[in-house]
């Protein structure tokens, strides 16, 4: 059995994430409407893929999904396949006794043989007790046994599409304004010239930004963002 | 005394609400003498109360007599799980879905003969069609058929113990009683059912005790003549790493196949799911749906949900053009990320160029204005920052990736023929 101090450590979500402030860029917008009627007019469970081809906001969207559904108290689960993959697939005996189910990056499991047949069973276990199951990944990417993979492909897909060059200022003020954090323009600038065009990307290092910030107990200036970007 | 549910509300009190909701919520606990049993749903959420949340349960029992004992709820015994659970038909019943009935399924000439072997086997389920054996590739209709004949079998008799299992749970259950030294319980459990339908049998491959067993169950069974009903994606001799004594066996009652649907069958069952759904889907989009996906009925499915959604989403009656919409990512396989050096690549060939006068410092027009293309594309198609395009193109400055995308904006207004080689080069490297 895997180190249990360890399973703890690698399935920490990010408390301050829900739908309230996910930043949607216009591209999404409609996908995100479509997902947020889904959660809201099923009552009996349903099963969804959010296929996402870049670093477009997926892992972020999950765990505001698990937030928002235990500040219903509702139980639910994030797993994020890029750490659970080392553990043992047994981690997903059971958990469809919660509420909501999320796994990031299912496209890991790809010829993992026993984890194919783990997210098999479980989805099986979902759809029968009518439990909330939210995949993430990328669709085309998937090479797993052909039961699992149809079954994916039952679900109700979402696609998340890569923010638009010209809403990455905007994108990245709200994140700022949602860390709380003060950047003047002409270093968000700087940043986003800087660092890949992608919403995770720019999330993470405001983030690092902020925990620098606080542990340094400094504002934000040019100089620390060039080291957490060259850090990156 | 406490209750668990006392405890329970006071570590509500005491934990964040995720915490709370994650980890607590799921467990069930009982207090039985000086102690308190706690079960978790798995391993993973019991070892983490368990080197985590102990001392506050500790703290809110209050109580230094009162022993913790955690265990995983699997560990219960087929008893627990099962038997003594309340008599309704569905915990009567496990595994069996309600929805999955005859009237759902849509009938076409690749499933005919399946259809009209199980609704002969639900009427007369201990005739001479046992095992009933259906197979076929996947998202094709077995299973909905094996539960259609299960619950068929307990609409005429409600007093049925009616199974369903995956092969993949039998051999997990199978592996839970030995474990637990339940495997009596194991044995009676399954072969005192009065139909036992095991679904994609394919997975016993290779695994020779849990094989041993089933072909054991299997024997119990028909010699009580008690019905069962198994699927999997091949003929019975054609599965690989299955006993042969078993493979004969699974031969002995009646294998049937469910093909791929045609054309016909793939828009009917889009048509009756769309009705099932509330919604009415016009026949030339069922058609136009069904023309481009082959595969099975779970990909059809899929598709017909994001079509719905969007419909409903966007409040309009569903036609051909909200079909595409809703399905462009789905009919393009494409949309795969382009590499920088596939884009240099791509250019320097469509202006017939080096690739090397590409990437080199000369300023001819001939050279620079596809450089600037093949920058100005790479802004477009892949996430790299303006610094890592100008390295890739040959150590040059971000400054100058952005007057390359500029300039190319600029022209793409001014100068239709790059504005064809442009959209050109983006077909080609997209598609």
């Amino acid at each position: 059995m895997s180190n249990p101090r360890q399973l703890a450590l690698q399935i920490q979500i990010n408390e301050r994430a829900s739908l309230k402030n996910f930043f949607v860029s216009k591209n999404n917008n409609k996908t995100i409407q479509i997902l947020k009627n889904i959660l809201l007019n099923s009552n009996n469970g349903v099963q969804i893929f959010i296929d996402d081809l870049g670093s477009n906001g997926k892992s972020y969207l999950l765990q505001a999904i698990c937030n928002d559904f235990s500040e219903s108290n509702n139980s639910s689960i994030y797993i994020p396949m890029e750490e659970a993959i080392n553990l043992d697939p047994s981690i997903l005996e059971g958990v469809s006794e919660l509420n909501l189910i999320c796994i990031d990056d299912v496209d890991l499991i790809n010829n993992r043989r026993e984890w194919e047949i783990a997210l098999f069973n479980l989805i099986n276990e979902c759809y029968e007790k009518e439990c909330f199951l939210l995949l993430s990944g990328s669709i085309n990417k998937l090479e797993a046994i052909p039961d699992l993979v149809s079954r994916i492909k039952k679900m109700e897909t979402l696609r998340l599409e890569a923010i638009n060059d010209d809403e990455l200022l905007e994108a990245t003020q709200a994140i700022s304004k949602n860390l709380n954090i003060e950047i003047s323009d002409k270093n968000m600038n700087y940043l986003i010239n800087n660092s890949k065009r992608d919403i995770k990307t720019i999330f993470r290092t405001l983030s690092q930004l902020e925990r620098e910030s606080l542990e340094r107990k400094k504002s934000i200036g040019l100089n620390l963002i060039k080291e957490v970007i060259r850090s990156s | 005394m406490k209750t668990w549910n006392q405890i329970s509300k006071k570590l509500e009190k005491k934990l964040s609400q995720d915490e709370f909701n994650t980890w607590i919520r799921p467990l069930q606990g009982e207090f039985k003498e000086n102690s308190l049993e706690i079960s978790a749903p798995n391993d993973f959420v019991l070892n983490y109360v368990s080197n985590n949340l102990k001392s506050h349960i500790y703290e809110v029992v209050a109580s230094k007599d009162t022993k913790i004992i955690f265990k995983d709820k699997n560990n219960s015994t087929f008893v627990d799980k099962y038997v003594e659970k309340p008599a309704s038909r569905r915990k009567n019943n496990p595994g069996l879905v309600e929805s999955f009935i005859f009237d759902t399924f849509v009938e076409g000439k690749s499933n005919h003969l399946a259809l009209a072997a199980s609704k002969q086997v639900a009427q007369n389920p201990t005739g001479d069609y046992n095992p009933l054996f259906i197979y076929g590739g996947v998202g094709l209709g077995k299973t909905h058929l094996m539960h259609a004949v299960g619950n068929e079998i307990l609409n005429q008799d409600p007093s049925k113990r009616v199974i369903y299992v995956h092969s993949e749970k039998f051999v997990a259950d199978m592996v839970k009683a030995l474990q637990l030294n339940a495997i009596n319980e194991f044995k009676n459990f399954y072969r005192t059912a009065d139909a036992l339908l095991i679904d994609d049998i394919q997975f016993f491959a290779g695994k020779e005790q849990s094989q041993e067993e089933f072909f054991h169950t299997f024997n119990a069974l028909l010699d009580r003549n008690n019905q069962m009903v198994l699927t999997c994606d091949k003929y019975p001799k054609e599965i690989d790493g299955l006993e042969e004594r078993l493979k004969s066996r699974l031969g002995w009652g009646l294998p049937v196949v469910i093909d791929p649907p045609e054309l016909e069958t793939r828009a009917a069952v889009l048509l009756a799911k769309a009705s099932s759904m509330g919604c009415h889907l016009p026949n030339e989009c069922a058609i136009y749906i069904a023309q481009r996906i082959r595969s099975n009925i779970r990909e059809l499915e899929g598709a017909l949900k994001r079509v719905v959604a969007n419909a409903k989403f966007t409040n309009q009656e569903i036609d051909i053009p909200l079909v595409k919409d809703a399905l462009k990512d789905l009919f393009v396989i494409s949309a795969k990320m382009v590499s920088i050096d596939n884009i240099q690549k791509t250019v320097a060939e469509y202006y017939n160029i080096k690739l090397s006068d590409l990437l080199s410092k000369r300023r001819s027009r001939s050279i620079t204005r596809p450089r600037q293309l093949a920058m100005s594309l790479t802004k477009r198609l892949t996430n790299h920052s303006l610094p890592e395009i100008g390295e890739a193109f040959n150590g040059r400055d971000h400054t100058t990736v952005i007057h390359a995308c500029n300039k190319i904006k600029e022209l793409r207004v001014e100068n239709s023929s790059l504005e064809e080689d442009y959209k050109n080069l983006i077909r080609s490297l997209t598609n």
